[in-house]
């Protein structure tokens, strides 16, 4: 992924301190627009209020359906939400679209450290910053939407190693979207759009067991599922034993293909860069 | 007159110069139709495995949500420079409206003209096709004629909402988003039969923020389903008229509040 | 000359609503009854009379925007009066619009991503103008300020000059009897500002159009301008002619003398003494500055004590500039209301 650096004389560490910067600096960014923050908290807060009121009346009468109880749903849709909210941080997007609109591209290149691993190290920040939001939004989120335990201690095991490679697909695929500010203006609407699709094939609104047969298939051929779906699966226990470790196994795989096109993309941008003077 | 034409004049200055911009038309088109149509594909999606919510069935919530659509396009079409009107203020742009023989209201709607609106009013024209189709409605003049004042009735409802949001930036606050919100607000909560919320909610989204009579309400009536209404049916009729009254409270709001403006950079 | 504007006691404060921190601090401040006053422009006295340049002076923050602003009907004043031909601005914002031009040097009026023959057509028909005179206007301008050049082509592509001459044409295009021009050379090249002050003289002069100019440059004062208005924290400080402020506040002249060679200053100052009132600096070499009170003794009278003295190969009298009278003027302000 290192794709600006010719040698790597003193270990990958050494460009440490120099990430740790730009986390710290997008934590006081965030902390600076908190106000920003806390409006769209409560889009997703009333986002979870209005998916409960609606499944519920769904349900109806219905205890379950398709196997699945009512209050596990919308457990299921509560922590899918907040954990999807906090894993979409489009900042790098703009941040980057502003770099290249005024010229600015050159000096990020031009710094010892990585420019990807730059970027990367910006969405570290970016998503601790919402992670905090989050959490800190919890106690309203209880009233709002519905929190329940863990299916068991394994589900919980799961879904915390889960979340933690969701947040890796996730930050890889904002990274991917963040680099479209090298192709067009409008990185805004591409970034609303991206969330849209996303958080629908990722199953925030609907768990996936409730998509028709061919719409799950095309989202379980696709990255998103694996951001929110499996891990708030494994929560539940409806993800568990070996088809859990085969999750985990395609988050993985997802990894290191993101990646892959992170690579590539960038020295498209890279290209793009050289021909155009910035 | 005279300041319609003028109007009419400045939005077509704008919709040339984002030509300028052909390239992000086609995403911006993308963004208005997946956007508003979001909901809906929900609405689909579950009603494969439920039969209805409420009551209402897909055709009937298809229907809703197209006249929410078609309301918030109306709205929108004209209106959605408004939201910026913070960074207009911010960047000292609102002074240059202040010297000009023209109302500063219709300057600001006619500063730009996004793209994206188009999207917006095509999602609303092929939903309501396909709604129109699914639901039994006899389209009598007199339905027409209720049609028309419900999508206008509704269209400023929301209005009223960005237009006192707007408002807030002579004060000099940034206002984006809490239009990001109000404009949530009204697409989550608009799109589904309100009374799903519960009694307290239901009678704040009609009185207070008036969002069930943009389309819950009117679509009720013309489906004939007011008997479940928390409204009695000549109220219901009457809706749209919340919206008129709303909006034009609102813009006094905006008026007065103008005069307290203060510009930038003392 | 008939009074066109007038301002008696005029006052603005600002009144900023508290800003609080903290997590929900932006949330207060929308709420807050609470507010801190800044007094921008605090009891301002002065007339305009038709057919005036006046150049509207003073540091930054000093209130000349806010009064510009009060002028244009931009804002609503605090308190006092201030007439415009007649009527307050803020009052019948439109129908003072209608005669008034305004460029804000800072800020372009004009639709950036159109050509920029767009803007004025816009503008034309903004001011309800008649297809005559537009276009006897707009000819007129395009000779005048050689827009020609750049008619078509979009504004976001113009140098800075040519947007600066594109916005003069704007404000000017509907035949204002008023023409405010806040810090109109700003950032402007040499050239360009040449060009503009020609412009704005040949606009005062030709067709008789009142203006009113901030600026924070002093050459376009000289150049401009035979009367100021000096403001400082939100008062007049001076009103009158630039003669009579350079009189007032650096009455200092001084004559460059250039002695013969092989005659140094420290000599030609002993020679002169205490003949010569006014201060004598002897540079290194054959230089010599004797800087003196125009009001006390002239000129003449100092020439020729020097040159029956030294033998002098070349003299030059050098006028004080208006920069320094902004500095006596700053320096004072504490005492000078």
């Amino acid at each position: 992924m290192n794709a600006g650096q010719a040698t790597c004389s003193d270990g990958p560490l050494r460009n440490l301190p120099a990430y740790l910067q730009i986390v710290r600096g997008r934590l006081r960014i965030a902390m600076t627009y908190r106000q920003n923050a806390l409006f769209m908290l409560a889009v997703v807060i009333l986002q979870i209020f209005i998916l409960r009121k609606v499944w519920t009346a769904l349900y109806g009468e219905a205890g379950v359906v398709n196997g699945v109880a009512l209050a596990d749903v919308l457990v299921y849709l509560t922590i899918a939400n907040l954990q999807s909210w906090a894993m979409q941080d489009l900042a790098v997007g703009s941040y980057l679209y502003s770099l290249v609109r005024e010229g600015r591209i050159a000096f990020d290149i031009l710094r010892p450290a990585g420019f990807v691993p730059q970027m990367l190290a910006h969405l570290v920040g970016g998503t601790l910053s919402m992670v905090l939001f989050a959490t800190a939004a919890l106690p309203l989120v209880a009233l709002v939407g519905t929190l329940g335990p863990p299916a068991s201690s394994a589900a919980f095991g799961y879904w915390l190693l889960s979340l933690f490679f969701a947040f890796g697909i996730s930050m890889l695929l904002n990274l991917i979207v963040g680099l479209g500010a090298f192709w067009t203006t409008e990185i805004g609407a591409f970034g609303m759009l991206f969330t849209l699709v996303s958080q629908f094939l990722a199953g925030a609104l609907i768990p996936l067991y409730f998509f028709p047969d061919w719409l799950r298939t095309v989202a379980e051929l696709l990255p998103f599922q694996a951001t929110t779906f499996t891990p708030v699966a494994m929560y539940g226990g409806q993800l568990a034993g070996s088809e859990a470790v085969q999750a985990i196994g395609i988050q993985l795989l997802w990894i290191v293909l993101l990646a892959g096109a992170v690579r590539l993309i960038w020295s498209r941008a890279l290209h793009r860069i050289v021909v155009q003077g910035g | 007159m005279g300041s319609m034409r003028m109007t009419f004049l400045l939005y077509r200055a704008a919709v040339r110069g984002e030509m300028q911009y052909r390239l992000n038309f086609v995403m911006l088109l993308a963004l208005g139709l997946v956007y508003q149509g979001s909901g809906i594909a929900f609405v689909w999606t579950v009603l494969r495995t439920f039969d209805t919510i409420a009551g209402w069935n897909f055709g009937e919530l298809a229907f809703l949500y197209s006249l929410r659509l078609m309301a918030h396009a109306v709205w929108v079409v004209p209106f959605h420079q408004l939201v910026s009107m913070d960074t207009t203020i911010r960047e000292g742009r609102f002074d240059r409206y202040l010297v000009r023989p023209l109302n500063p209201f219709l300057q600001i709607i006619t500063s730009r003209f996004r793209m994206n609106v188009i999207g917006d009013v095509m999602a609303a024209v092929i939903l309501f096709t396909i709604a129109v189709n699914l639901v039994d409605i006899d389209f009598s003049p007199l339905s027409v004629a209720y049609l028309v004042l419900a999508v206008v009735g509704g269209a400023l409802a929301e209005g009223a909402a960005a237009v006192v949001v707007s408002s807030l930036s002579f004060r000099s606050v940034q206002t984006w988003a809490a239009s990001q919100l109000v404009d949530n607000i009204y697409l989550m909560f608009g799109s589904y039969p309100t009374r799903v919320f519960g009694g307290a909610l239901t009678w704040g989204l009609t009185w207070v923020l008036p969002v069930a009579v943009v389309a819950y309400i009117p679509s009720s009536v013309l489906l004939d389903k007011t008997d479940s209404l928390h409204l009695s049916a000549p109220a219901a009729v009457a809706a749209p008229l919340i919206g008129v009254l709303w909006f034009g409270a609102a813009y006094k709001w905006w008026r007065v509040r103008m005069r307290g403006y203060q510009s930038v950079g003392a | 000359m008939p009074t066109l504007i007038r301002a008696e006691g005029l006052t603005k404060y600002y009144r900023r609503p508290r800003r609080y921190e903290g997590a929900f601090g932006g949330l207060r401040t929308l709420i807050t009854r609470q507010y801190d006053e800044v007094r921008a422009v605090d009891g301002v006295d002065f007339t305009v009379s038709d057919g005036e340049l006046v150049g509207y002076l003073g540091p930054n923050g000093a209130g000349k925007s806010t009064t510009i602003k009060m002028m244009t009907g931009v804002l609503v004043p605090t308190g006092g009066l201030i007439e415009v031909d007649g009527t307050a601005p803020w009052r019948d914002r439109e129908k003072n619009a209608m005669h008034i031009g305004v460029v804000f040097g800072q800020r372009s009026q004009l639709w950036w991503d159109l050509p920029l023959v767009d803007s004025f057509t816009l503008l034309g028909k903004m001011y309800r103008m008649s297809e005559a005179d537009y276009r006897r206007r707009l000819d007129g301008f395009i000779d005048l300020l050689d827009l020609g050049p750049f008619l078509d082509r979009p504004v976001r592509q113009l140098s800075l000059g040519q947007r600066m001459r594109g916005d003069l044409a704007a404000a000017m295009l509907h035949e204002p009897s008023i023409l405010y021009l806040d810090e109109p050379t700003i950032g402007l090249d040499a050239v360009a500002r040449d060009r503009m002050r020609d412009f704005i003289a040949e606009m005062n002069r030709e067709s008789g159009t009142t203006i009113v100019l901030t600026t924070h440059d002093l050459v376009d004062v000289e150049a401009l301008c035979n009367r100021v208005v000096f403001i400082d924290k939100g008062r007049v400080l001076y009103d009158g002619s630039v003669v009579d402020l350079k009189a007032t506040y650096a009455p200092h002249r001084t004559l460059v003398v250039q002695l013969a060679s092989g005659f140094t200053a420290a000599r030609a100052a002993e020679l002169l003494g205490p003949e010569v009132p006014g201060d004598v600096i002897a540079d290194e070499g054959p230089t010599l500055r004797i800087r003196f009170e125009a009001n006390r003794i002239s000129a003449q009278e100092i020439i020729s004590a020097v040159t029956s003295r030294c033998p002098v190969t070349d003299l030059s009298l050098v006028e004080p500039e208006l920069e320094d009278v902004m500095r006596t003027l700053y320096g004072n302000r504490t005492i000078a209301v």
